[in-house]
C-alpha cells in the first residue's frame, strides 16, 4: 500500500496530477486505503541510515521527519493533500513539514526528531552552543546548516504512548462571540465521537501497559456528553460497552462517572423515546 | 505525557532565535524563516501538553534586572499562541501570530517605513506577508486595529498582558490578577474585550506564574491545576526562605489554607529563576521523552555530549541577553514543580 503511494508521489512529481496514469494510480490507492487501514494505522518510516533516497524523501529526512503515520478514517482529500505536499516543491520560505502542518490533516501524523546542540566542553551549559546553532540555522547562505543537525542510525521512534492531545482538537470549543468573526474552529461530526472514544480507550490501554499516563477519561466523558446532547442512543450504548470491555483498573470508575444519576435519567429518556 | 524539559528547551530556542534575528537586523543577508516556522509549529504542538510550563517560563524574570526585549517578545509569542489556540485560530493564523511576534523584535524601534521595508525584504514570508506586516505594524503602536483582524487582536491582547505583568515602559509590574482586571476593564483602547475574556477564561483566577500569599503567611507560586480544577484553586509550589522550592500543594484538596492576595514578583522580592529543587539527587519523574502534539510527535534527543550532570539534573541556561541578563533555570526543579499539573 505504502509503496503504491510512493509510486504515486514520484509520478506526480514527474508529471503533475494531470495525466490519466497518475489519476488512475491515485484512484487505485484511494480504493485500497480502507482495507489497508482496517487493521490499524500505517506508518511510513524514513530511515536516515538507508542513504540517499532522492526527493522528496531526503528533504523530509533533513527536516527531521522519521515517520508519516496515516490513521484509520483518513479522508480522500487528506490523501490528495499528502501526495500534493510530498510531490510538489514547497513555496519559498517553507518546508514540507510546515506545509503538511498547515493543511490541518486530522488523520496524518508526523514523527519528527530534533537534536540538542552539543554541550560546551567540560560543562553542562548549552546556551552558547545553542545560540550559535540558532544563528547558523537562520543563515540563508548555508542551506545545509539551516536544517537542524540530525542523528544518524539509532533513531528513537515513538510508541503509542497515550498522547491523545490531538483528540482534544476535535472537541468543539464554545463559539467565540460574534464580535470576533471567522475564528471558530471546525468541530467534529457526531459520527466521529465513537471513533475518538475507541482510539482513546485503545491508546490508554497501551499507555497503561507501558506504565504511562492515561488521558482518555476526560475525552470519553466529553464525547459521551456530546452524544447525550445529540440523543444518539446506539452510539452511547457502544461507548458504554467499550468501557465495559476495557481491561484497565480505572474502567469501573469511568463507567460510574458515565452513569451518574443525571446521565442515567437522560439515557432512560432516550430509551423511552426510542421505544415509542 | 511527555517530558516538560521539552517546553524548557523550546522556550530557550525561542529566546535564541529572537536574539539571533535581532542580531541580523542590520546584516546584509536576510535570515531564513524556515526554522522559525518550525519552532512555532513545535510551540503550538507543545501547548497541548505543556501550556503551564511555557506560561511559567514566559512569566519568569529576574526582579533584579530590567526585562529584556528578547524575553518580552518570547513571552508575547507564547501568550499569543496560547490565546490563539483558545480562540480557535487555524494553524495558518497561528503561524502568522508566531511570526509577527518574533519579527516584532526585529523591527522594534525602527521608523514605520523602515520596519515595513525590513519585513518586505523577507520574501520568505510568502502568502503570510500581508498579515504579518499588518500585525507587526499594530504591535509597534501604529495604525488602528480592526476587529476583523483576529490575528492582530490576539497579539495585541498578549502584548498588553506581558507589558502589564512585566511592568514595561516605566510602569510598575502588576500581579497577574491585577493585570487581568486591567485588561478586562475596557480602559485599554487596543485590547479586544472578547479576547481578554477568553484569556481570562483560559488562564483562570490565578494564572500560572502568580505569586500568592497564603493564610499561613507563606508565599508560593502557581504552577497549574489538578485535573478538572482549571477554574478552581490552583496547585502551588511554596517558596522556602532559603531559595528552595517546597513540595507542590494542591490547594483544591487542602481546605485549611486561604489565598490572601496575589503579589507582583518584584514587590515580593521573589526570584523564581534561582529556585532550587528540594532534593537534586532524586530521579527525575520523567524519562527523556517525546512531545506529542495534535499532529506532530517530536522526540527530543540530547546528543552524545548531552548536558546531563552527574547528579542527573540538566541545567539549561536560558540566556536572554549576552551582555546584561542571564536567566538560569534548573530544569529538574521545573520538572518537579510542574509534575502535579501533568498527571491526568
Amino acid at each position: 500500500m505504502l509503496s503504491s503511494l510512493r509510486v504515486v508521489v514520484e509520478e506526480v512529481r514527474r508529471s503533475g496530477f494531470g495525466p490519466g496514469r497518475v489519476r488512475g494510480l491515485l484512484a487505485e490507492v484511494e480504493f485500497d486505503l480502507d482495507e489497508a487501514l482496517a487493521e490499524g494505522p500505517m506508518a511510513w518510516r524514513l530511515d536516515p541510515a538507508a542513504g540517499p533516497q532522492g526527493e522528496p524523501w531526503d528533504s523530509l529526512l533533513a527536516e527531521g521527519v522519521r515517520r508519516v503515520v496515516i490513521e484509520p478514517g483518513v479522508e480522500r482529500r487528506e490523501i490528495r493533500a499528502l501526495v500534493e505536499v510530498l510531490a510538489l516543491d514547497p513555496p519559498r520560505g517553507r518546508d514540507r513539514r510546515t506545509e503538511l502542518w498547515l493543511r490541518d490533516l486530522r488523520s496524518v501524523h508526523l514523527d519528527v526528531v530534533r537534536k540538542a546542540p552539543p554541550a560546551e566542553p567540560g560543562g553542562g551549559r548549552v546556551a552558547a552552543a545553542r545560540r550559535t546553532a540558532a544563528r547558523r540555522m537562520l543563515d540563508p547562505e548555508a542551506p545545509a546548516a539551516m536544517l537542524q543537525p540530525l542523528p544518524e542510525g539509532d533513531v528513537r521512534l515513538l510508541a503509542a504512548d497515550g498522547g491523545l492531545a490531538w483528540l482534544e482538537e476535535a472537541v468543539p470549543l464554545p463559539e467565540l462571540g460574534p464580535e470576533v468573526a471567522g475564528s471558530s474552529r471546525p468541530t467534529a461530526a457526531p459520527e466521529d465521537w465513537r471513533r475518538f472514544v475507541t482510539l482513546a480507550l485503545a491508546a490508554s490501554s497501551a499507555a497503561r501497559a507501558a506504565g504511562g499516563s492515561v488521558v482518555a477519561p476526560p475525552i470519553v466523558v466529553g464525547c459521551f456528553d456530546a452524544l447525550l446532547a445529540t440523543g444518539d442512543l446506539p452510539e452511547l450504548t457502544a461507548i458504554l460497552k467499550a468501557v465495559e470491555d476495557c481491561s484497565w483498573d480505572e474502567a469501573p470508575a469511568l463507567r460510574a462517572e458515565l452513569l451518574t444519576p443525571e446521565r442515567r435519567r437522560r439515557l432512560a429518556e432516550l430509551a423511552l423515546e426510542g421505544q415509542r | 505525557m511527555s517530558d516538560p524539559r521539552i517546553a524548557v528547551e523550546l522556550f530557550g530556542e525561542l529566546l535564541d532565535v529572537i536574539e539571533a534575528l535581532a542580531g541580523l537586523r542590520d546584516a546584509d543577508r536576510r535570515p531564513s524563516l524556515v526554522p522559525v516556522s518550525r519552532l512555532i509549529q513545535d510551540l503550538v504542538e507543545a501547548m497541548a501538553d505543556h501550556r503551564p510550563a511555557l506560561e511559567l517560563l514566559a512569566a519568569l524574570r529576574d526582579p533584579k534586572r530590567p526585562p529584556s526585549p528578547d524575553h518580552k517578545w518570547a513571552a508575547v509569542t507564547v501568550n499569543a499562541l496560547g490565546l490563539g489556540i483558545a480562540a480557535g485560530l487555524r494553524r495558518r493564523e497561528l503561524l502568522a501570530v508566531g511570526l509577527a511576534a518574533v519579527l516584532s523584535r526585529v523591527t522594534e524601534g525602527l521608523p514605520p517605513t523602515r520596519a515595513a521595508s525590513a519585513l518586505v525584504e523577507l520574501d520568505t514570508l510568502g502568502d503570510l506577508a500581508p498579515q504579518v506586516l499588518r500585525s507587526v505594524h499594530l504591535l509597534a503602536g501604529e495604525g488602528e486595529p480592526d476587529e476583523r483582524d483576529v490575528v492582530s487582536m490576539v497579539l495585541l491582547v498578549a502584548q498588553a498582558w506581558v507589558e502589564l505583568t512585566e511592568g514595561l515602559e516605566g510602569r510598575p509590574s502588576l500581579a497577574p490578577a491585577q493585570a487581568m482586571a486591567t485588561l478586562m476593564s475596557g480602559r485599554l483602547a487596543r485590547v479586544h474585550l472578547g479576547l481578554a475574556r477568553r484569556l481570562s477564561a483560559a488562564r483562570g483566577a490565578w494564572p500560572v506564574g502568580s505569586i500568592l500569599r497564603l493564610s499561613n503567611d507563606r508565599l508560593c507560586v502557581v504552577v497549574g491545576w489538578s485535573e478538572g480544577q482549571a477554574h478552581g484553586r490552583p496547585v502551588v509550589v511554596p517558596l522556602e526562605p532559603n531559595g528552595v522550592a517546597g513540595r507542590p500543594i494542591d490547594l483544591a484538596e487542602i481546605g485549611g489554607l486561604t489565598i490572601l492576595e496575589t503579589v507582583p514578583a518584584a514587590a515580593a522580592g521573589v526570584d523564581l529563576t534561582t529556585l532550587r529543587a528540594p532534593d537534586r539527587r532524586e530521579e527525575l519523574p520523567f524519562a527523556l521523552g517525546a512531545l506529542r502534539g495534535p499532529s506532530i510527535s517530536l522526540s527530543y534527543e540530547v546528543g552524545g555530549e548531552q548536558a546531563v550532570d552527574e547528579d542527573d539534573s540538566v541545567e539549561f541556561d536560558l540566556s536572554i541577553d549576552d551582555a546584561s541578563l542571564e536567566l538560569s533555570v534548573e530544569v529538574d526543579t521545573l520538572a518537579r514543580m510542574l509534575a502535579p499539573t501533568l498527571e491526568f
